[in-house]
C-alpha cells in the first residue's frame, strides 16, 4: 500500500514533470477560451493583455495581486492539510467568513493593547472563530457520520447569510451610510512591508504557515496519524490511532487555517468586517489546492496566477467590456486540464516504463 | 389567518417543484451507488438555458427540453470524466460547479445584464382549470398552478413504479447494492450507472430551468445552493420517491414562511428566515443520520 506523501522536496522525474502541468493547464485553459472569445466578439489578446498588464504591469496592480495571493494560500494549505485525513473541506468560504468576524470582534477588544500583543490576539480570535465553523461539519462527520460535504455547503450559505445581518445590524458603524463594521483599532492592522500597498504581514505568515504545515505532516507524530487515517480508516483504529479524534482535530485545525485567511483580511486590507469580506477566497483557495495538490512552491505560483486573473479580470469588466466571470472559467478550466493531463502522463508512462509510475493514486488521497 | 395559510401551502406546491425534480433525478443515481454533487452546476445551466430557449421561442416547454438537455450533456461529461479519464468524483464536482457559476456569470454579464433593463421571457402561468379552480381552499393550493407543479408531482408515482416494478428499476437498484453481483448477473454496470447519471442530469436541467420560467428571468447565482438541499433530500430519504416527496414539500413550506414573513415587518431579521431552508437541511440530516445509526443497531 502506498502512502500518500508530501512531496516536499523530493526531486525526481516524475515530480519535476508533474510541476510543469499546472503552467501547461493553464496555458491550455487561455488557449480554449481565447479560441472561443471571437465568438462573443472578444478580442482575446488585448484581452489577456490588459489582464496581465494591470496584475503584473504596475506597482499598483502588483500589490494587488499579491495582496489576493495572500489569502488563496493560506486557505489552499488548510485544504491540502485537510486533505490528508482524507476529507474535502468545502467549507472554506464560510470558515474564512467566520474567521473576519473573529477577527474584527477581537479587534474592537483587544484594540487598546500594544500592537504586537492585538495582533496576536486578533488572528487567535479569527482562527477561534473558523475553527468553530468547522467543528460544526467535523463533530457531525465524526459522531455521526453526516456527510460534511452537504453541511459544509449549507453552512457557507448560512455564513452569507450571518454577516449579512451582523454588519447590518449589530456591528454596524453608525457613523456610516453602506452596512459595514467600525474599523478596527489601529493596533490591530498588519504591518505593511511596502508604504501604501496591500503587501503587508500576511505574506509572512502565509510562507510561516507553509513551513509550518509541511512540518507537521513529515515530521510529527500528529502528522504521520494524520497520514494514516487518511490512508485507510481501518488500518489506523487497528493501529492504535484514535481515528475519529485525530479526523476532528484536523477538520478543526483547516477550519482555523481558513480563520486565518479571513483575519488577514480584515487586519491587512479591509480594517473592518464587510459583507463581500469573503471575496470568494475560499473557492479560490480550493481549485489552487486541487492544481498544486502537495508541492508547496506550485501552491504559490498558482495562487499568485490565479489572483492575477482576479485582479485583471475586475479591470477587463470596465475597460474592455469583457466579463470578470472570464476569470473564474479559465481558472476551472486549469483545473479539468491538469488533472486529466495527471491521467494522460501516467497512461504514457505506462506505455514507457511498463509500469504505473505514480499515476496510480494511493489511497487516502482526495485528488 | 387562514388566508395566509391557504397562501402558504399554495405556495408550497410551487416552491417544491425544483427540490422534487432535481431530488426525484437524484433517486436514480443515489439508487445506483454514485452521487451527483455536481447537480448544483445542472441546476445552474439549466436555468440559463431554459430561460434563453424560452426568449427564443416563447414556448415555456421548450425552455423546460432546453434546460433538460444541457443538464444531460453536463451529466454525461462529468460521467465520462469520472469513469474513462478516472477522475475524483467529488472534484469533478466542484470544477464543474464553478465552471457552470463562470460561465452562467459571464453570459449573464454579456446578455443579459447589459442593458438596464431587465430581459424577461414568457413566464410559467397558472392554469385555470374549470370549476376545480373555483373551490374556496383547495382551488388556490391544489387547482391552479402551472403545468409543471402536476408533471413533478404525477411523476413520484411513476419513478416509483419504475423503481421497484420495471426491470431497469430493479437492475438500477442491483447495481447500487453490489456491482459485482450486478456484472456477474449479466448486468452492464457501467451503462446502467451512465443511464441512471444521465436522468439525474436532466432532471438537474429541468429544475434549474423551473426556476428561471418561474421568474420570468435570469438571476446570477440564482439556485442558490438548492442542488444541494436536493442532495440532503435525498439522502435523508434514503432514495425513496414519495419520502422525497414529503422532503421536498417540508422544504418548499419552510421556503414558503420565509417568503411570506420577509415583508412583513416583524422583530426576526430577514436574513435569519433566508437562512431557515439551509440550517433545515443541517438539521434534517443529523436527525435522520441518527435514526440510521439506531436502525442498524437493532437491524
Amino acid at each position: 500500500m502506498s502512502f500518500p506523501r508530501l512531496n516536499f522536496l523530493t526531486i525526481d522525474r516524475d515530480n519535476i514533470t508533474k510541476s510543469l502541468f499546472p503552467v501547461v493547464g493553464l496555458l491550455l485553459s487561455f488557449i480554449v477560451c481565447g479560441a472561443i472569445l471571437p465568438f462573443f466578439n472578444i478580442n482575446p489578446f488585448s484581452t489577456y493583455a490588459s489582464i496581465f498588464g494591470r496584475a503584473f504591469g504596475t506597482m499598483n496592480g502588483l500589490s494587488e495581486t499579491i495582496g489576493a495571493a495572500v489569502p488563496s494560500v493560506i486557505v489552499a494549505i488548510g485544504i491540502v492539510f485537510v486533505i490528508r485525513v482524507g476529507i474535502f473541506n468545502l467549507g472554506a468560504e464560510g470558515q474564512v467568513m467566520f474567521g473576519a468576524l473573529g477577527a474584527q470582534i477581537a479587534a474592537v477588544a483587544f484594540g487598546s493593547a500594544p500592537a504586537p500583543v492585538a495582533i496576536l490576539l486578533t488572528l487567535l480570535g479569527g482562527m477561534a472563530f473558523g475553527a468553530f465553523w468547522a467543528f460544526i461539519p467535523a463533530i457531525l462527520r465524526v459522531t455521526l457520520k453526516v456527510n460534511e460535504i452537504v453541511v459544509c455547503i449549507m453552512l457557507n450559505q448560512v455564513a452569507i447569510y450571518a454577516i449579512g445581518f451582523l454588519v447590518r445590524k449589530p456591528l454596524k458603524d453608525p457613523n456610516d451610510f453602506n452596512a459595514q463594521a467600525v474599523i478596527i483599532p489601529e493596533n490591530a492592522w498588519m504591518p505593511q512591508f511596502i508604504e501604501n500597498t496591500k503587501i503587508h504581514f500576511g505574506l509572512a505568515i502565509a510562507l510561516a504557515l507553509i513551513v509550518f504545515i509541511a512540518w507537521v505532516i513529515k515530521r510529527t507524530v500528529f502528522g504521520f496519524r494524520v497520514n494514516v487515517v487518511g490512508a485507510s480508516e481501518r488500518t489506523a483504529v487497528y493501529a492504535g490511532i484514535p481515528a475519529w479524534r485525530t479526523i476532528l482535530l484536523t477538520f478543526v485545525i483547516g477550519g482555523a487555517i481558513s480563520g486565518i485567511a479571513g483575519a488577514n483580511e480584515v487586519m491587512g486590507i479591509a480594517h473592518r468586517l464587510q459583507a463581500t469580506v469573503s471575496g470568494n477566497y475560499g473557492w479560490t483557495g480550493i481549485t489552487v489546492a486541487m492544481i498544486a495538490k502537495n508541492n508547496p512552491f506550485m501552491l504559490i505560483i498558482v495562487s499568485v496566477l490565479y489572483s492575477a486573473l482576479q485582479v485583471g479580470g475586475l479591470v477587463i469588466q470596465i475597460t474592455q467590456h469583457v466579463p470578470m466571470e472570464l476569470a473564474n472559467i479559465v481558472q476551472a478550466m486549469t483545473v479539468l486540464f491538469v488533472l486529466s493531463s495527471d491521467f494522460l502522463y501516467g497512461k504514457y508512462r505506462q506505455r514507457i516504463d511498463g509500469h504505473a509510475g505514480q499515476s496510480a493514486k494511493p489511497k487516502g488521497e482526495l485528488v | 389567518m387562514s388566508e395566509i395559510i391557504t397562501g402558504l401551502f399554495s405556495s408550497m406546491f410551487a416552491l417544491c417543484v425544483p427540490l422534487l425534480i432535481a431530488a426525484e433525478g437524484e433517486v436514480f443515481v443515489e439508487r445506483s451507488g454514485q452521487f451527483n454533487m455536481g447537480i448544483e452546476g445542472m441546476m445552474v445551466l439549466g436555468a440559463i438555458s431554459g430561460f434563453a430557449a424560452t426568449l427564443a421561442t416563447g414556448s415555456t416547454l421548450l425552455g423546460f427540453i432546453a434546460g433538460g438537455i444541457t443538464g444531460g450533456l453536463l451529466a454525461i461529461a462529468m460521467f465520462l470524466l469520472i469513469y474513462k479519464l478516472k477522475l475524483d468524483l467529488l472534484v469533478v464536482a466542484i470544477v464543474f460547479n464553478l465552471l457552470a457559476a463562470g460561465v452562467t456569470g459571464f453570459l449573464a454579464t454579456l446578455f443579459i445584464n447589459s442593458s438596464s433593463i431587465p430581459v424577461k421571457c414568457n413566464k410559467l402561468t397558472d392554469l385555470h382549470i374549470p370549476f376545480l379552480s373555483d373551490l374556496p381552499i383547495a382551488g388556490p393550493i391544489l387547482f391552479s398552478k402551472n403545468y409543471m407543479v402536476y408533471v413533478a408531482i404525477l411523476s413520484v408515482p411513476i419513478i416509483a413504479h419504475v423503481l421497484y416494478k420495471r426491470k431497469f428499476g430493479l437492475e438500477l437498484r442491483a447495481v447500487g447494492g453490489n456491482a459485482s453481483a450486478a456484472q456477474t448477473m449479466g448486468i452492464d454496470v457501467f451503462k446502467t450507472r451512465m443511464k441512471c447519471f444521465l436522468i439525474g442530469g436532466v432532471s438537474g436541467g429541468i429544475a434549474g430551468a423551473y426556476l428561471s420560467l418561474t421568474l420570468g428571468m435570469f438571476v446570477e447565482n440564482m439556485t442558490m445552493n438548492k442542488g444541494f438541499i436536493a442532495l440532503a433530500l435525498c439522502t435523508f430519504s434514503k432514495g425513496k420517491p414519495y419520502g422525497t416527496l414529503a422532503g421536498a414539500l417540508l422544504f418548499a413550506l419552510a421556503d414558503s414562511i420565509q417568503i411570506r414573513f420577509q415583508p412583513i415587518d416583524i422583530d426576526i431579521p430577514y436574513e435569519f428566515l433566508l437562512m431557515l431552508p439551509y440550517v433545515l437541511t443541517v438539521v434534517v440530516l443529523t436527525i435522520s443520520a441518527k435514526r440510521s445509526r439506531e436502525e442498524r443497531k437493532y437491524a
